[in-house]
């Protein structure tokens, strides 16, 4: 392969010999140093090959040895170029092209982040544009040694982290940092206070003073449990309270929707225009973006991968979908439908942690909307820890 | 005037010769398919099946089929082809 390419570079000609003194040829090229290649007898001549050079040496040997030459193939370089002489795009292709190997070459093409499970990528990305390494940077301008510390300086989940590049690539190599876990406070004295109003349902008081019972009503903000102990003798013993308590409680919650609702929806014109990105630079593959009043946009972004490896090079497609408004008057049966919707959103998010003991919904209809109030008893544990300031 | 890039072609090359016109013409025979010649010798006749050698008055001759030569330098010579039969004289 590399000989081939040796050859092509260099040059070579086939050439057919003919006459009756082919010997003698021969014996001459020998003489004055020409080497022949792939020597082929056909026709009562020979088929040979040998270097530019050589051949433009043989043209005056023959004339001695009375053999006619004639060129059967060129191949070479040299040969294509001045085939494509007057052709001044192919040279030009070709000397851009070598300039924009050599310009990509000694920049860098990608990034690659190894190692993180916990960090975002683009946390990790914006710490590199701090440190000026972004795709299209030069290589001999990042001191990846200094980098890695500069990296680790700044990021403070980062442990550690090497620099390697390879080729166009930039393999940011990091281990995460590991945070000693918070301890938990045991010591310091404290209160434990209600959180809502409510009737006490349960109470398992470890440590501290109950100052209420099962059965209690309670108002938000009162100390449930004491942190301070006052013992027979008149001794003041301060302790941190811990207690699982749980309690029932009311909670009203209202919602309301418009019988006549604004509704937006695709009116099945659909057009895609696409866009070529090579690093910071966007060419447009489209001759006019479609003019909707109302349209959603979604953009798919497809980068070009060799091996698994991501270029910086990429097709954007933007796919526009037109909408339109509509006002549609929905009946009171599709609202209700629609509130029962809304109270299940809400319970799943507000009370996943509570039992529901009763559930009062009333439906309420105005001129154009309708509303629902639900009233919730319910159960749920109670209790928030107050610190207490001692001072002496 | 014609300008060479190898300089004047009726002037012989110079470099030193490996070995005297007297020294025995050695065949290398590679399996039955390739010949490689080391010295000084002349090809006296060539077609696709036979090729004749002549060194120090010594007649070499390959008989064989699709005989091509590969590369024919100043004192060497591969000849590849399906070889058969060598006869002197």
């Amino acid at each position: 392969m590399i000989l081939r390419l040796l050859d092509f570079l260099s040059g070579w000609v086939q050439f057919f010999v003919s006459g009756s003194f082919c010997d003698v040829f021969f014996k001459d090229c020998r003489f004055y140093g020409i080497r022949l290649y792939d020597i082929k007898h056909k026709n009562d001549g020979y088929f040979c090959r040998a270097s530019v050079s050589d051949y433009r040496r043989l043209l005056r040997i023959r004339r001695k040895s009375r053999v006619k030459i004639k060129l059967t193939k060129k191949v070479g370089i040299r040969f294509l170029l001045f085939r494509n002489r007057h052709r001044i795009g192919v040279p030009a292709g070709i000397l851009l092209s070598v300039i924009f190997i050599i310009f990509a070459s000694n920049r860098i093409w990608c990034i690659n982040i190894v190692g993180n499970d916990g960090i975002d990528e683009s946390k990790i990305y914006a710490s590199l544009e701090k440190l000026n390494v972004a795709v299209g940077v030069k290589k001999n301008d990042l001191d990846t040694r200094s980098l890695s510390h500069l990296l680790v300086v700044n990021t403070p989940e980062i442990a550690w982290s090497a620099f390697n590049i390879n080729g166009s690539v930039l393999t940011v190599e990091i281990d995460e940092r590991t945070f000693a876990p918070n301890t938990i406070d045991q010591k310091s004295p404290c209160n434990i206070i209600a959180d809502f109003d409510g009737i006490i349902e349960n109470m398992e008081v470890y440590k501290g003073e109950a100052m209420f019972v099962k059965g209690s009503a309670i108002k938000k903000g009162d100390i449930l449990v004491s942190g301070i102990t006052e013992l027979s003798n008149g001794v003041t013993v301060f302790s941190h309270s811990n207690a699982k308590i749980t309690a029932v409680t009311n909670e009203a919650v209202c919602f309301e929707l418009p019988l006549t609702q604004s509704v937006t929806t695709n009116t099945g014109n659909v057009n895609k225009i696409s866009a070529f990105s090579a690093y910071n630079l966007k060419l447009p593959l489209y001759l006019t973006v479609p003019h909707y009043k109302s349209y959603r946009k979604e953009i798919i972004e497809k980068p070009l991968t060799v091996n698994g490896q991501k270029l910086p090079v990429s097709i954007t497609d933007i796919i526009f979908y037109e909408t339109k408004t509509n006002t549609v008057t929905y009946s009171s049966g599709e609202v209700n439908d629609m509130l029962k919707k809304l109270i299940e959103e809400y319970e799943l998010e507000n009370l996943s942690n509570a039992e529901i003991l009763e559930k009062e919904e009333t439906f309420s209809q105005n001129e154009d909307t309708l509303s629902v109030t639900v009233k919730y008893i319910i159960k749920k544990s109670m209790g928030t820890e107050q610190k207490i300031t001692v001072t002496q | 005037m014609n300008i060479f890039f190898t300089g004047d072609v009726m002037n012989r090359k110079k470099s030193p010769s490996k070995s005297s016109p007297t020294d025995p013409l050695k065949f290398h025979i590679l399996s039955n398919r390739y010949i490689v010649l080391d010295g000084h010798f002349e090809i006296t006749e060539y077609t696709n099946d036979y090729i004749e050698f002549c060194s120090n008055s010594l007649k070499t001759r390959f008989y064989g089929s699709n005989i091509t030569v590969k590369e024919l330098g100043d004192e060497s010579a591969d000849i590849e082809g399906l070889f058969v039969r060598i006869e002197f004289s």
